[in-house]
């Protein structure tokens, strides 16, 4: 048993008893660690303030291998970000990341992943609205790339072939994990992305979404159906209809 | 599993009772006379049976429709949403509010599987819609989390577009409490509301 002090993401609570909660912390060393947070119910009635979704917290807990629950003693919030519910698609899209998170059930931890996660959650909540869309997808393909699920965008994920970037359109496979070749991509099933698109693609994967995107609701169907084939969630990611709703009202503002 | 255990852990499963008091309570019902404990067990059958949501703002009521939405001295004009039924007892314990309520049955919440079609919101819209402009103003009463929060501007935008006024809660310094004691973040919002004198 060992104590151990860390700062994290607070992605999901749940009551527990009358009191307590059951967290679920994004953490640097350990990925998202569920802890027992006793007490955390009653922090508001004694004035120590409110610990919210998305929080960025220190904590504090004893670590047992082999629980699957590990107990929290301490938290503080070293910065809140309640102000990401002011707006429904920062919200849904800090959702859809949590999301993301929480299906790959990551048990070990990775401070780069921390670390795009905070970086995404600060963006989302600071950005002027119209950069918002952008950020969110940006972040979302990042965060599939630092799982291990990063798409082939330069070679035929069929037939290695290198591809052409000038090429009118190519398919994405999101199930064979990227482009496909003209020759391999015709009886496949995918969307079908011109150079701009897969420029765009390029772009959000190095985390510099452009000004200006366009048909973010073409992207986010993209991200969404490559982050269900390759995180396998047990259902669909539910803050999809939040974020596309959310989007719809964006674009269309 | 002998009866007193099954009893203890159905008391155990209450919020704020823990297995020692559901222990205690089962020990008081043995003490007591046999008529105390059946007066209970059909007050919580009853319960069970003839607690309903009231057909229009789905707080909890005996009849089709609760007391307060039947009652005639209700200002009409304005409607108070709630996440719970809860709620509704709380806002009406303040004895401030003379308006009507509209219990949501939750906030959104994608992590837990929650979205809008979860929740009472076509039936707030029905009201809003079909109320010949009954309802004027709409008290965004959610929770101030961050669910409670986006679930407030989602209701926001969808009301405003059938020309309903919609405002708020307050938030700040809970009354009777020292500022040396309140968090932060609760301290930014109250001075961020604060209001001329």
């Amino acid at each position: 048993m060992s104590t151990v002090q860390e700062e994290g993401i607070l992605l999901r609570s749940h009551p527990y008893s009358e009191s307590s909660r059951v967290v679920r912390i994004l953490t640097p060393e350990r990925g998202v660690l569920p802890l027992m947070a006793r007490g955390l119910r009653r922090r508001v009635e004694k004035g120590e303030g409110g610990v919210d979704t998305f929080d960025q917290v220190r904590i504090v807990y004893t670590f047992r291998s082999g629980r699957d629950l590990q107990t929290l003693t301490e938290l503080d919030v070293v910065r809140s970000r309640q102000g990401l519910g002011r707006d429904l698609v920062r919200f849904a899209g800090a959702s859809l990341l949590a999301e993301f998170l929480l299906a790959h059930a990551l048990e070990e931890g990775s401070p780069a992943l921390s670390q795009e996660m905070e970086g995404a959650l600060d963006l989302l909540l600071d950005r002027p609205l119209e950069q918002v869309p952008g950020v969110l997808l940006s972040a979302g393909w990042r965060l599939l790339v630092h799982l291990g699920f990063a798409p082939e965008l330069g070679r035929c994920v069929r037939c290695g072939a290198e591809l052409d970037e000038e090429a009118p359109l190519l398919r994405f496979s999101a199930g064979q994990g990227g482009l496909l070749c003209q020759g391999c991509g015709g009886d496949s099933a995918g969307s079908r992305l011109g150079p701009g698109a897969r420029n765009d693609l390029r772009s959000l994967l190095a985390g510099r979404p452009p000004e200006g995107l366009r048909g973010a609701l073409v992207h986010l169907a993209l991200l969404e159906v490559f982050a269900l084939n390759h995180l396998a969630p047990n259902r669909p990611f539910q803050s999809v209809a939040l974020v596309r709703a959310g989007l719809g009202s964006t674009v269309a503002r | 599993m002998s009866l007193i255990d099954e009893v203890t852990r159905e008391f155990s499963r209450l919020p704020g009772i823990g297995p020692r008091t559901a222990r205690r309570l089962v020990h008081h019902l043995l003490r007591s006379s046999p008529e105390e404990g059946r007066r209970l067990a059909r007050a919580l059958d009853s319960l069970v049976d003839r607690i309903r949501p009231c057909r229009i703002c789905g707080n909890h009521t005996e009849e089709e429709t609760c007391a307060v939405c039947l009652d005639p001295k209700r200002d009409r004009s304005t409607v108070c949403v709630v996440e719970s039924a809860f709620e509704v007892e709380s806002v009406e314990r303040t004895g401030q509010f003379q308006g009507l309520y509209h219990v949501l049955g939750g906030r959104l919440s994608p992590l837990d599987g929650v979205g809008p079609e979860d929740l009472r919101i076509e039936e707030l819209l029905r009201r809003a819609r079909d109320g010949d402009g009954e309802v004027r103003e709409a008290i965004l009463a959610t929770n101030p989390s961050v669910e409670g929060e986006a679930t407030a501007v989602y209701l926001e935008t969808i009301l405003r577009a059938e020309g309903v006024r919609v405002t708020r809660l307050a938030r700040g310094i809970p009354v009777g409490s020292d500022l040396e004691y309140v968090d932060g973040s609760t301290l930014a919002q109250a001075l961020a509301g604060r209001r001329e004198m």
